[in-house]
């Protein structure tokens, strides 16, 4: 990972490339605890001594020893490889598994930009990963290991019912310490996850991309970047990616940010979908937002669109905005960011209050900007009637879709394309996000392409 | 490939100062009186037997064995800059003007662990690098002693001193013997590091949890208890009281990285056991001193189910078995391997002598393989 070697300089806010995993709620696993062992041996309870401080910190070692063990087997070393524009380019982060199919998740700034993802599992078992989906915005990015069956992997629990104070664990590879000599150049690595356990500090903290992030005090560090944080049961609440630094040195201060795991599981599905590329975040049509609350009731809407999602929804003008998605939101930004942390084609909770009433609404979601494709099309002139790719933008929609210059699209969604008006006619009536079939003729034979419809916010 | 070889046998270039004395390996030593009343007056509420209710009573059951070491250098040892890891250097050049000071240690006391009556100490190695003008030991309760060096293991980065003079440092009929821990050591484990400084009259204590064990072939575990300049040389001590590492590599953490990052290493009680009775003996341990099967391999691999043999050292067992450059080893004591981490984490947790199986994947054919480990030989 970039941001895990040596390019730190003048970022106070350093992207970490870690992975955590978080258990669940001690006081949960406590009360089964006690709950079994009262009913194991039920006389034994009320005539113990008062607990002390050691009996406590055993019952608490007990559930964090099970929850790593349960856990640590599903850890994915990942290091992403930028060979073609970067000299030596590895970066290097966390991951975890989430299907027994090689399902990963880690964080999109260990594996930006990368030619080649090798993920090592926890032992140092190897495989080659593609990048599924992306959602930079989220910095979330969901990875499959090829050829992979049966394999350990992780559940994500529910973020919503994370509380500060909660104890968590991380699972990671700071510094590269389980993937790297470190003791000794040369030496092998051995593939061990760093387990590090501390408490959630905070929650629902915003700050650069990060718009809902869980903050954590444990040991948290340049290589944890992707890994999970977990709860004390094992589930996954937060994708530890990112933690304040001081004096330009990129170690942890006791202060690091997770995304969340429902925000990460609002975007699965899409990021299963994205055939490598990138998800949108969507954004509510229509709706005009002022740019402060100040002492105002919540952010003032200074303009709802007829027709629009936004006026479906049941917006209007002099509404104030008191709560989206149930966070707060005092200004425009911010109202920004809550919704970068939605995908299109969800929907989203909104209250606002109207005068003395507070009306609860429900926003469908959409991709921002008008339908793009990242190719140049050229009229054709001999032959077969259709549109001749002329170039294919790098790692554009249809790149990713697989067209190749000189391919001639014959169809798009089903309807003829013979002149490059067609397919422009064709394109405006299509959203970012759609998911369109596309015919076209290569070397004199037919092709069947489906390409994901990008936005050209891209 | 030879620089490979090189590396994993490490550095090992350490001269001895070597002070002989052979003592009783399952020595006991006294616990010294408390030094300050208040602190006694609560841990004598409980009985002897009576087990510890809170870590500060945990805390002192093992001070007498903590004690503090003040290290008078004429030169420091630097970290030369291109050693950091991951440009390290580079990345806390935007601190301008101050850089240099994050590679300066503090003066001031660290600490050790006393592990005999007469007077010997085990240490990290870091504590007592540099060019050593005086070192001084404080037993708690104790006046301040001059020590010595005895030997040295710089590969576990651990250090043995001796208090000087023929004087048991604390009376002998008193003594109990160091609480080594026995146990298996698991990730998760809440670990606690007992340190001496600034105040070598008293005791810090930090929690944290093991983060991983097989560090450095499993001879060290990797803790995020805060570990510093100060308390590093002590014990590492779990909820039972006993002592499951020595908090060490400070190197590695606290100079490089400018700060504690939640990241600290411990030299191992069973590794600290097994080098021991060689450092009492006044003589230095190093690679040579680690079971060797005499095979090279390559640290990632990531096409290959196992370690593949880049190398046979002539004289081994692995040569002996039959063993040839090009054959993959895919079983070691029955344990299937994924790569060379694996195996030598395998080797480096055994000893010297251990009879031990392998399997090799030769072409088509798998081979069942058997041999001992041997000491390697400086001159391989």
């Amino acid at each position: 990972m970039r941001s895990a070697t040596n390019r730190m300089q003048g970022l106070v806010l350093a992207l970490i490339g870690m992975v955590a995993i978080a258990a669940a709620s001690l006081s949960t696993a406590h009360a089964e605890e006690a709950t079994k062992k009262a009913s194991a041996n039920p006389t034994s309870i009320d005539k113990r001594a008062p607990k002390t401080q050691i009996d406590r910190l055993r019952e608490l070692e007990a559930a964090q020893m099970a929850a790593v063990e349960r856990t640590k087997s599903a850890f994915v070393f990942l290091k992403s490889i930028q060979g073609g524009r970067r000299v030596n380019g590895i970066a290097s982060g966390s991951g975890f598994c989430i299907s027994s199919d090689g399902y990963v998740l880690t964080n999109n700034h260990v594996i930006a930009g990368a030619d080649e993802v090798q993920a090592f599992l926890s032992g140092g078992r190897f495989f080659r990963a593609e990048i599924v989906g992306r959602d930079p915005m989220g910095d979330i990015a969901l990875l499959k290991l090829e050829n992979a069956k049966d394999l350990p992997y992780l559940e994500l629990g529910d973020s919503s019912k994370v509380r500060p104070g909660q104890r968590v664990f991380a699972l990671g590879d700071p510094f590269l310490i389980g993937s790297d000599p470190i003791f000794a150049s040369g030496a092998p690595p051995n593939f061990e996850p760093s387990v590090s356990t501390g408490i959630v500090s905070a929650i629902h903290r915003y700050s650069d991309m990060y718009n809902d992030a869980i903050q954590v005090d444990l040991a948290v560090n340049r290589g944890n970047s992707g890994g999970p944080l977990l709860t004390l049961d094992g589930k996954v609440i937060g994708v530890n990616g990112k933690i304040e630094v001081r004096f330009y040195i990129g170690i942890n201060t006791g202060v690091g940010y997770a995304v969340p795991s429902n925000q990460i599981s609002r975007f699965l599905e899409p990021l299963r979908g994205a055939k490598g590329g990138v998800v949108l975040r969507g954004y509510i049509r229509g709706l005009k937002v002022g740019e402060r609350s100040d002492d105002k009731p919540g952010l003032p809407i200074i303009g709802v669109e007829e027709d629009t999602p936004a006026s479906k929804a049941g917006f209007k003008p002099g509404d104030f905005l008191v709560r989206l998605g149930g966070l707060r939101v005092p200004t425009r930004s911010r109202y920004l960011g809550i919704l970068g942390t939605y995908p299109a084609g969800e929907s989203i909770a909104a209250a606002v209050v109207r005068g003395s009433e507070k009306h609860d609404f429900t926003a469908v979601l959409v991709a921002p900007g008008s339908a793009y494709l990242g190719l140049v099309p050229q009229s054709v002139t001999d032959g077969v009637v259709g549109v001749r790719v002329k170039s294919v933008v790098q790692s554009g929609p249809a790149d990713r879709a697989g067209l190749e210059e000189g391919d001639i699209i014959v169809s798009f969604a089903g309807e003829k394309i013979e002149t490059t008006a067609h397919l422009k006619n064709q394109l405006r009536r299509r959203r970012p996000g759609d998911e369109i079939p596309v015919t076209i003729i290569r070397a004199d034979k037919k092709v069947e392409l489906q390409l994901l419809i990008g936005g050209n916010a891209e | 490939m030879k620089r490979n070889l090189c590396s994993i046998l490490w550095r090992t270039g350490f001269s001895s100062c070597v002070l002989l004395a052979s003592l009783a390996a399952n020595s006991v030593f006294a616990i010294p009186r408390d030094t300050e009343a208040g602190e006694k007056s609560v841990a004598s509420k409980r009985a002897p037997s009576e087990k510890p209710g809170t870590l500060f009573e945990l805390a002192k059951t093992v001070e007498p064995w903590v004690v503090a070491i003040r290290v008078d250098r004429k030169k420091d040892v630097v970290v030369p800059r291109d050693e950091l890891p991951f440009g390290g250097a580079g990345a806390l050049q935007g601190a301008q003007g101050e850089t240099k000071d994050y590679f300066k240690r503090p003066k001031g006391w660290a600490t050790g662990i006393l592990i005999d009556p007469a007077g010997f100490v085990v240490t990290t190695h870091y504590n007592v690098l540099g060019d050593i003008r005086s070192i001084h030991v404080k037993v708690a309760g104790g006046a301040e002693r001059a020590a010595k060096i005895v030997a040295r293991g710089p590969l576990d980065d651990i250090a043995l001193l001796k208090i000087e003079g023929d004087e048991p440092v604390v009376s002998k009929k008193r003594w109990k013997s160091v609480p080594w821990s026995k146990k298996r050591v698991r990730a998760g484990q809440f670990v606690f590091a007992l340190g001496r400084s600034p105040d070598p009259g008293r005791m810090t204590i930090t929690e944290g949890v093991v983060s991983a064990l097989g560090r450095n072939g499993g001879r060290v575990m990797q803790v995020d208890a805060k570990l510093n300049y100060g308390n590093v040389g002590g014990p590492l001590v779990d909820l039972d009281g006993k002592i499951v590492g020595v908090s060490a590599f400070v190197g590695h953490t606290y100079p490089q990285w400018g700060f504690n990052s939640g990241i600290g290493f411990a030299t191992t009680a069973r590794t600290v056991e097994d080098i021991l009775p060689k450092l009492k003996k006044g003589e230095d341990v190093s690679a040579f001193d680690i079971p060797f099967l005499g095979v090279q391999s390559e640290p990632v691999s990531p096409d290959v189910e196992g370690a593949p043999v880049l190398m046979v050292v002539p004289g081994y067992s692995a040569e002996r078995a039959g063993v040839r450059k090009g054959d993959v080893i895919i079983e070691y004591n029955g344990k299937p391997l994924n790569n060379f981490g694996q195996l030598r984490y395998q080797i480096f947790s055994a000893r010297i002598g251990d009879e031990v199986t392998f399997k090799i994947r030769r072409g088509e054919e798998v081979l069942e393989l058997k041999g001992k480990l041997m000491r390697r030989s400086p001159r391989t």
